[in-house]
């Protein structure tokens, strides 16, 4: 029986040429078909009687149907559609468009501005040009402590295009060597204790859009070297920054 | 008495209008409710109300918004708009004037 309720039902629908608002007509005569059920249950008919009866009263699908497809205009719901589309993308346009005029957001919405403390490169700084960044790495500060020489260094890393990818992959990959030789990891600080700052800036500027990174990467050595490169060795973009120890403060 | 179905086709939204302007109302409180104001002379098949109510949707004589009854099932509650209210006003007129006129013509018809 309930079979026959939902062949009647597709039959109504299956008029409706804007096939969007099929489901809702659906919906709302099941629930009428549903309603009637259970008033004649009410009223004592057997469950099988009572579907049948109100099956009967609901009228000609086919006839209803296309009653329905004349209140349901094709052409008036693809436009409602269209129209309401349109005013969403403009409306996700024009914020947008907000919160980058106010630096609030970035391309890819997860490097967020968190009004940093940029500090520009050292006028000492080493500086080398790829194809998609400025790099710059400054000498830092150094410090004793345990018996160990911790040197802060600060490399700074201006995006090409701003919409590009985030740098961050990158910093696993750099290589750290002195006038010795290679810098193991374990005596420059792990990843997650270099302080990252992330800045967007926006489209309202005047001058051309980018993405710039810095991060303060610190060495802890037992002896002091003449000097201290960071390399980034892969892809084809290799480059070497290298800063003077006699530099450091 | 049953009334004809071709005599109900074009008063059905006239009928449906004051009902509405009376109370907000889901399709099959409609149908049963009409069904007792007219002492079950009024009974149309039930599925056709739809359309009705759809296009007067459409027409903005009437808004619909879905409600949770007390039962738990959720139904669409039609209610009827100023622009609906003027519409049934409209068309009381222009049922009297029908009405007087068919009048007119049987009892005219009646005493010849």
């Amino acid at each position: 029986m309930e079979r026959r309720f939902e062949d009647w039902c597709w039959k109504v629908t299956d008029q409706v040429r804007f096939w969007p608002d099929r489901a809702e007509i659906a919906k709302e005569l099941t629930a009428h078909y549903e309603d009637h059920v259970k008033d004649l249950e009410r009223l004592g008919y057997e469950r099988e009687l009572a579907k049948q009866r109100a099956l009967g009263a609901m009228g000609d699908p086919v006839e209803i149907g296309k009653a329905l497809d004349k209140a349901h205009k094709p052409w008036l719901g693809w436009l409602w559609q269209f129209t309401r589309g349109l005013i969403l993308v403009l409306l996700a346009a024009c914020l947008v468009v907000y919160l980058h005029a106010n630096g609030r957001v970035n391309d890819a919405g997860y490097r967020i501005q968190n009004q940093l403390a940029w500090r520009a490169p050292s006028e000492g700084a080493d500086r080398v040009e790829t194809e998609q960044a400025t790099l710059c790495l400054s000498p830092g500060q150094i410090t004793k402590e345990d018996g160990h020489i911790h040197a802060a260094f600060q490399l700074s890393v201006k995006m090409k295009d701003p919409f590009g990818y985030s740098p961050n992959y990158a910093i696993g990959y750099l290589e750290i060597t002195d006038d010795r030789g290679p810098i193991p990891l374990q005596e420059w600080t792990a990843e997650d204790t270099w302080p990252e700052v992330g800045y967007w800036r926006g489209l309202q500027s005047t001058d051309t859009s980018w993405t710039r990174y810095q991060w303060t990467m610190e060495l802890v050595l037992d002896y002091s070297p003449e000097w201290v490169e960071v390399r980034y060795p892969y892809g084809g973009n290799d480059w070497t920054l290298r800063v003077e120890w006699e530099e450091m403060a | 008495m049953k009334i004809d179905k071709s005599l109900m086709t074009g008063s059905t939204t006239l009928l449906v209008l004051s009902l509405l302007a009376r109370e907000e109302m889901y399709g099959y409180q409609m149908i049963t409710e009409l069904a007792r104001r007219s002492d079950h002379t009024f009974e149309l098949k039930e599925g056709t109300l739809y359309p009705i109510l759809h296009t007067l949707e459409a027409d903005r004589l009437v808004t619909v918004r879905e409600k949770e009854a007390e039962t738990g099932r959720v139904r669409k509650y039609y209610r009827i708009t100023r622009k609906g209210l003027k519409a049934l006003e409209e068309k009381k007129e222009e049922w009297n004037v029908f009405a007087q006129k068919v009048n007119a013509v049987i009892c005219g018809a009646s005493l010849a």
